[in-house]
């Protein structure tokens, strides 16, 4: 197909393939997350072609190739992918480590539009035009634009309360949601989620990451910032505690002020709205009932 | 070294929120290794941040101190200096 749309964390996203002899092809991750061709809040332009930069563009964000191995971040590669800004757009320009059929892209970021231009270049016809990093990237210049929170966190839905369990690498994200989900809790997800108001409400939403894995969608009742602990412990976080505490976890790149300061007072109604603790907790059992009585 | 007649600046690569009577500080950065430095600043730090006004000298915003908490002069002095050592340290502050 040349086009195809997504309903992501309530954004109607529309990827619609302008190359002759391309066909765009959503991965299984995808697939629950695919939308009819109703109104799009998004959409993006698919063209198969060399990444040529306009001249007058300016660098902004670099990130370099990270591999975890055994649980530690281990650089690979300076160059990753960088952020540039040509007057008032916005480019992402990427390469794909994990893939050697994907050479190049650039996403054409145009706040304040509808409507961006995803420029890729590779060798194949069918085209995942949501392929890693491509995903988290548009997600986070979608969201971070909307002044919605794209975090590192484990949500889980448990006796109708959405919980959010955030923290780094090794904190016990995963962990939380595999207890949870024993004792018959609903994950939203494990690893990422995209927090948006709506209607006064904290929904937290998952996001396409593993084969198969169905949209899903949960009110926030409690904020966790979780660590290991010999005990289970929780402490109630003041508003600066706890808008440090979230911004260390979120998903951002903090090369533009207005972004920080959209992204700052997010978090700021967040933590106004609702309980932010910190946590400690034993991996085991008894920490599904220390939560349910933690209120 | 912090000269007393100095008059210093908000960087312009910090992002302020002001939470009741406190800050949290962000700096703009370029890297995504610098990304976790989130600063705060307490009740004490939020007011001189606030006297940072371009116009007043460090000696200045000490008086201010004095007043504003009903401390002794040398509390003042202390407090501010040690808020001017740590904000230039980070590049929060710049002359």
């Amino acid at each position: 197909m040349n086009h195809y749309s997504l309903n992501i964390a309530g954004y109607r996203i529309l990827f619609n393939g302008l190359t002759k002899g391309i066909t765009l092809v959503p991965s299984p991750a995808q697939h629950s997350f695919i939308t009819g061709n109703e109104g799009y809040d998004l959409v993006i332009n698919v063209t198969r072609s060399e990444v040529k930069m306009p001249h007058g563009t300016r660098t902004v964000f670099r990130a370099p190739y990270v591999e975890e191995i055994n649980g530690v971040p281990v650089k690979k590669n300076n160059k990753f992918w960088t952020v540039l800004k040509y007057g008032d757009y916005i480019l992402i320009q990427t390469s794909f480590p994990a893939n050697e059929d994907y050479n190049e892209a650039v996403v054409f970021v145009r706040p304040g539009e509808k409507s961006w231009d995803l420029v890729i270049d590779t060798s194949v016809t069918e085209i995942n035009p949501f392929i890693y990093p491509l995903d988290g990237l548009i997600l986070y210049y979608l969201t971070a634009l909307n002044g919605d929170i794209f975090i590192h966190g484990s949500g889980v839905r448990h006796k109708n309360r959405g919980y959010l369990f955030t923290g780094s690498s090794g904190k016990g994200k995963s962990t939380l949601a595999c207890l949870f989900s024993e004792a018959g809790a609903g994950v939203i997800h494990d690893d990422r989620l995209i927090i948006r108001k709506r209607d006064n409400k904290y929904i937290m939403y998952n996001t396409p990451v593993y084969p198969d894995e169905q949209s899903s969608s949960a009110e926030l009742a409690v904020v966790y910032l979780i660590g290991h602990g010999r005990e289970n412990v929780s402490l109630t976080l003041t508003h600066t505690e706890a808008i440090t505490g979230l911004m260390s976890n979120c998903i951002q790149h903090h090369w533009n002020p207005e972004h920080i300061g959209t992204l700052t007072g997010a978090i700021l109604s967040l933590v106004t709205g609702l309980p932010v603790r910190t946590l400690k907790f034993v991996p085991d059992r008894s920490i599904v009932t220390f939560i349910e009585d933690d209120e | 070294m912090i000269n007393l007649n100095t008059i210093y600046f908000r960087s312009p690569r910090i992002v302020a929120r002001k939470t009741g009577d406190e800050y949290v500080l962000v700096p703009v950065t370029n890297q995504i290794a610098d990304m976790k430095s989130v600063y705060t600043l307490n009740t004490t730090g939020a007011f001189i941040w606030e006297q940072l006004d371009g116009m007043k000298t460090v000696r200045d915003i000490i008086s201010e101190v004095e007043n504003e908490f009903e401390v002794d002069g040398k509390t003042a002095l202390n407090d501010v200096l040690a808020f001017f050592h740590d904000m230039k340290d980070y590049l929060i502050i710049v002359e």
